[in-house]
């Protein structure tokens, strides 16, 4: 196993981290190998580090099994996309694993995600995310196209058989990649604020014919917040917005591309002649 | 509805407090949009759809939304709604038509049960006299008068007296005859008045018994009329009131179709002037599909 390079891009989430971080340092603290863990303060109040140092103070003497916490302050918030790829050029091992300070790790998380990563043809590998202390019940969640639109279902179980399965996209909020090719990547600023610029990456890796995975035998808990305030209906808007962004980089076929439009005029049609006027406003976001 | 669900995504809240700086310029962007008024909102939409078809080399010729709206405009949800209206119009009118018919129906009633009232009253009121005038007055008697045997020819003057005799027989008999059936009528008559006055004798006792004496003055009679009186104004009452909820639900009906035209109007002309806008606006005269 090699060593990795954990970022985490917060924006005033201290009390997360208070609740999360513990877990995975001690993760790390167990494999002994030199991990480091990058907090990126993504603009937020200032005072993070110091925080930080009184809340998981550096051992008095060198300890190689400690894993390094040091914190990368942004001073301009620009989300957690951006702020990922900060800490990810600051890393300084191969493999750098995305995670956000919302998901608590279990033990043994770690190492199959690097096995699955040991596989050249893999490019990303992500956990099974389990509600709470439960089981995860269902696999993850996958992206269909269905009636000339691009829609997002639940995956099917996916089990905890050991070894990997194909997945749609790997989500930022528990990702292991290797570094060089997450900073070539990049995230598209166009799906600022939040949603599917992970699976944006995602297929473009896997259009050149690289895999993503999801490892069966590393779960973790949470990630299912985005950090950033937004009231629900906003945060529901970018993300439908962000899905039609993704449709539309990602869509080569041009009979697809007919039943596309189509499906987007008759869905504009009909949510103007019945006064739905937040579908109109995420199409008018997403096409301006 | 756009099927952009997402079922198994994030749905717990933020641990931010506020909305991050980065977040806050697309917030303000889809505040603004979500106020804009559905027209224009849709006008905005119209115009990206059409570059996005321009973009995936489609044809031009149907991107417009509004084109495709005007042009399906008989066949969309905006049709069938106004069919629906137009049903519910006539569904209510054939409802008015039929209540009218119906309150006809009933003032018609009213007024045969208030003919037969009076026809009642006034029956009652001629037997009443009748009766009394009955009881007063005797029925007269008829007499029949022979005139004295004339003096002269025996013969002819037997011949007519014995004619005369018959005459007056046959006028006697006559009489008597008529007599008899006069008092048998009168019989009758007087019979049917002391049955009617028996009767109203024991109305007015039991009504004596039951009831103060002011009231009782009255005569049961009186109180029958007095009663279908009473019921009949009643309901004419009614058929006032439900001839004025009906004449209020026609003009809510009316109100309703004039108000879903204007909608239609008003939609088509808002569709009609934001093209024309953006076709003749200054510079922008590439966009024009």
């Amino acid at each position: 196993m090699k060593p990795v390079s954990v970022v985490i891009p917060v924006f005033d989430a201290r009390e997360l981290l208070e609740q999360n971080l513990p877990a995975l340092l001690s993760e790390l603290e167990g494999r002994a190998l030199g991990d480091e863990v990058i907090v990126v303060d993504d603009g937020g109040e200032r005072g993070l580090a110091a925080w930080l140092e009184a809340a998981f103070p550096p051992p008095a003497t060198f300890d190689r099994a400690r894993a390094d916490v040091r914190v990368l302050r942004r001073r301009k918030n620009a989300g957690p996309a951006r702020a990922a790829l900060d800490g990810a050029a600051a890393a300084v091992h191969d493999r750098v694993l995305l995670l956000a300070p919302d998901v608590r790790v279990r033990p043994g998380f770690l190492a199959p995600l690097e096995a699955a990563l040991e596989d050249p043809t893999v490019a990303a590998a992500s956990p099974r995310f389990a509600d709470g202390e439960a089981e995860p019940s269902g696999g993850a969640a996958r992206l269909v196209w269905r009636g000339g639109v691009l829609a997002v279902e639940p995956g099917e179980s996916d089990g905890g058989h050991g070894g990997t399965v194909e997945a749609s996209y790997a989500t930022i909020a528990a990702l292991l990649a290797r570094r060089d090719e997450l900073l070539a990547a990049e995230f598209d600023a166009r799906f600022t604020p939040t949603g599917f610029e992970d699976v944006d990456v995602c297929w473009a890796w896997k259009r050149a014919g690289r895999r993503v995975v999801v490892a069966t035998d590393s779960i973790v808990e949470g990630g299912r917040g985005d950090g950033l305030g937004l009231p629900a209906d906003v945060r529901e808007a970018a993300r439908a917005r962000n899905l039609l962004l993704l449709t539309w980089k990602h869509l080569d076929d041009p009979a697809r591309r007919r039943e596309h439009v189509e499906a987007l005029e008759a869905h504009a049609l009909d949510a103007l002649l019945n006064g739905r006027r937040s579908e109109l406003v995420t199409l008018a976001l997403a096409l301006s | 509805m756009l099927p952009v669900s997402h079922a198994t995504e994030p749905r717990t809240e933020s641990a931010a407090t506020e909305i991050a700086p980065h977040a806050r310029a697309f917030a303000e962007r889809a505040r603004k949009l979500e106020a804009l008024p559905l027209a224009e909102l849709a006008a905005r939409v119209a115009e990206g759809l059409a570059g996005l078809r321009v973009t995936f080399g489609l044809e031009p010729s149907a991107a417009d939304p509004f084109a495709a709206l005007l042009a399906a405009l008989p066949r969309t949800e905006l049709a069938r709604r106004l069919a629906e209206s137009e049903a519910e119009v006539s569904a209510a009118r054939a409802a008015l038509v039929e209540s009218e018919r119906t309150a006809a129906d009933v003032e018609r009633r009213s007024e045969s049960l208030k003919a037969a009232l009076r026809e009642r009253s006034a029956d009652l009121a001629v037997a009443i006299a009748r009766a009394d005038a009955a009881a007063k007055a005797p029925a007269p008697i008829e007499r029949v008068e022979i005139d004295p045997e004339p003096a002269g020819d025996s013969s002819f003057t037997r011949a007519v007296v014995q004619a005369r005799e018959q005459h007056a027989a046959d006028a006697a008999a006559t009489a008597q005859l008529d007599r008899e059936a006069l008092f048998a009528r009168l019989d009758n008559e007087v019979h049917a008045l002391e049955a009617s006055r028996r009767q109203v004798r024991e109305l007015l006792d039991e009504l004596e018994a039951r009831v103060p004496p002011p009231a009782v003055d009255r005569g049961r009679a009186q109180v029958e009329v007095d009663a279908l009186l009473g019921d009949l104004a009643e309901r004419e009452t009614t058929i006032e009131s439900m001839r004025r909820d009906l004449t209020w639900r026609a003009r809510e009906m009316d109100a309703m179709h004039a108000e879903l035209q204007s909608t239609r109007y008003r939609l088509l002309a808002r569709a009609i002037v934001d093209r024309a806008e953006r076709w003749v606006k200054p510079g922008r005269a590439e966009e024009r599909p």
